[in-house]
């Protein structure tokens, strides 16, 4: 059988986080959808790679009417 | 390691947020810093751990109808999730999860305070811990890193805090065990 890799562990050395780093946080990772409106929340990340998978889509189909109308003249 | 004290108001605002998301609200910012802190010591990146605890309150919010209350409230439920997405973003990523932790309390912990001669016991506990299963990184992980009680242990790993109690000793047994023979006491 098979056996899984372990995962390796690094030893570091203690710290304490400041609040203004969790306060940086939880501004920058807040939930997206208002809590008031959340039916399905997205955080910034999925919301970014939602706009971006996007943006990529419309651009592939801006080329390819491009190229049809190109091959049409 | 101080015992959490659980807010008054937080199964009732459990019990809102079910059917009302705005109140999940008070919940994020009260367990939000615990969170973040386990899964940014874990990690080391403040991005990346911004990223991931944005994931666990995000998968809370939308299974909050699965959570069970307990008299502990909704931090041992957030940390089972943190656990969760820290295991899937070390399945994908070759890099190695962090332990902060000094060398003082390492020597207290695996050694029982007595006296270890070794200018790399760092290096060599953590080529100890990489041997360890997955579960047991995450039980020393939560107990020292998160600094979760042997009762909230139990509930984040649905075993009884006797139990959680026991696997620790054992685990600090095996480490003791698997040290090289040179540097035991």
């Amino acid at each position: 059988m098979k056996e899984e890799p372990k995962r390796k562990v690094e030893i570091t050395e203690p710290f304490e986080i400041d609040s203004k780093e969790i306060q940086n946080a939880q501004d920058f990772s807040r939930l997206i959808t208002k809590f008031d409106e959340a039916k399905r929340p997205l955080t910034k990340r999925r919301l970014f790679e939602y706009k971006q998978r996007w943006f990529f889509i419309a651009i592939a189909i801006i080329v390819l009417i491009v190229l049809i109308i190109l091959k049409a003249i | 390691m101080s015992e959490y004290k659980i807010a008054p108001t937080e199964l009732e605002e459990i019990a809102a947020a079910i059917h009302n998301p705005k109140a999940f609200e008070p919940l994020y910012k009260r367990h939000f810093p615990a969170i973040y802190s386990y899964i940014r010591k874990a990690t080391g990146q403040p991005d990346l751990s911004a990223d991931l605890t944005s994931d666990v309150f995000c998968s809370a919010l939308l299974n909050l109808k699965q959570f069970k209350t307990t008299a502990f409230g909704i931090r041992p439920w957030l940390f089972k999730i943190a656990l969760n997405q820290l295991r899937m973003h070390f399945r994908k990523s070759s890099k190695a999860m962090h332990i902060p932790i000094s060398e003082e309390h390492l020597k207290s912990l695996v050694f029982n305070d007595q006296k270890v001669e070794s200018n790399d016991l760092k290096r060599l506990l953590a080529a100890q811990l990489s041997q360890l299963s997955e579960e047991e990184q995450e039980v020393i992980q939560l107990r020292f890193v998160a600094e979760c009680t042997f009762k909230e242990l139990g509930l984040i790993l649905n075993i009884t805090e006797d139990a959680a109690k026991m696997c620790m000793s054992r685990l600090l047994e095996k480490l003791r065990h698997q040290f090289p023979q040179s540097l035991k006491p």
